[in-house]
């Protein structure tokens, strides 16, 4: 499922998906295998439910940031 | 290892963010590099990682039965990924460098050396804890204290495949032009 979402994430640039919403979909498939990574394969979800959650806070304010620098390069607001 | 993992997350985290800010100032230089950059290599660097961190996880059920043969076999394999890894970034290195792109080009590869150059030392790192575990699964699987230390090494080998899982989009694909 992992290997899929990566190949899906390539797919949408060499498709030619509109750039800037195939940009923002493969920030959200990165979220989305950080989060499985974190979950299943780091066990986070069997840990102490503290690093659960600053683990799904680092996942969520990377992908945060950047998707929200790429908004701000889009709309030219700096 | 759960704290120094996410101390190394909040540095990486900080990487990213001066990143996407210094990538404001200069959307289309950042463009125009990103161009430059072959995302196959970065693709075949992010299966590669992946699949390397499933063998680990398949290394840490194993240890966990006492299975001291499976152990060893997706250690090995995790490691030779590793090595696979790292001789992938070393070749697009050398191409880059070839065609006079070095990190003194613009502040896009200054990023682009920095962030993989410090991961790719991560990933060292981590071959050698995956070497030592697996050469000491003979004398010590079935201990508690070495599937502690086999988790431990999976929680690092799977944070560098999380970092890894960030960086390819941030650099390669995300706002690329064809």
């Amino acid at each position: 499922m992992l290997c899929g979402l990566t190949l899906l994430s390539v797919s949408l640039v060499e498709e030619g998906w509109h750039r800037s919403f195939a940009s923002l979909v493969i920030v959200l498939i990165a979220a989305v295998k950080s989060r499985l990574v974190i979950l299943r394969y780091m066990e986070a979800n069997r840990a102490a439910r503290h690093w659960r959650f600053l683990y799904e806070t680092w996942n969520f304010t990377v992908t945060a940031t950047i998707i929200i620098g790429y908004v701000l390069s889009l709309s030219g607001m700096v | 290892m759960w704290t120094f993992v996410f101390i190394d997350m909040i540095i990486f985290g900080m990487m990213f963010l001066s990143f996407m800010s210094e990538r404001l100032r200069h959307v289309a230089l950042y463009a125009a590099s990103q161009l430059r950059l072959n995302e196959f290599f970065g693709l075949v660097n992010t299966l590669i990682l992946l699949t390397s961190s499933w063998m680990v996880v398949e290394a840490v059920q194993a240890a966990r039965r006492n299975e001291v043969r499976r152990v060893r076999r997706f250690l090995g394999l995790a490691w030779v990924l590793g090595l696979a890894f790292a001789i992938d970034k070393l070749v697009e290195y050398y191409l880059k460098i070839r065609a006079g792109v070095t990190p003194a080009t613009n502040s896009f590869y200054s990023f682009y050396f920095f962030i993989t150059i410090v991961h790719f030392f991560h990933v060292i790192a981590g071959m050698f804890f995956i070497a030592y575990c697996r050469g000491n699964a003979r004398l010590r699987v079935g201990s508690e204290r070495y599937v502690t230390g086999l988790e431990n090494v999976g929680l690092f080998w799977h944070f560098v495949d999380v970092l890894w899982i960030f960086i390819f989009p941030l650099l390669y694909l995300v706002g690329r032009r064809l």
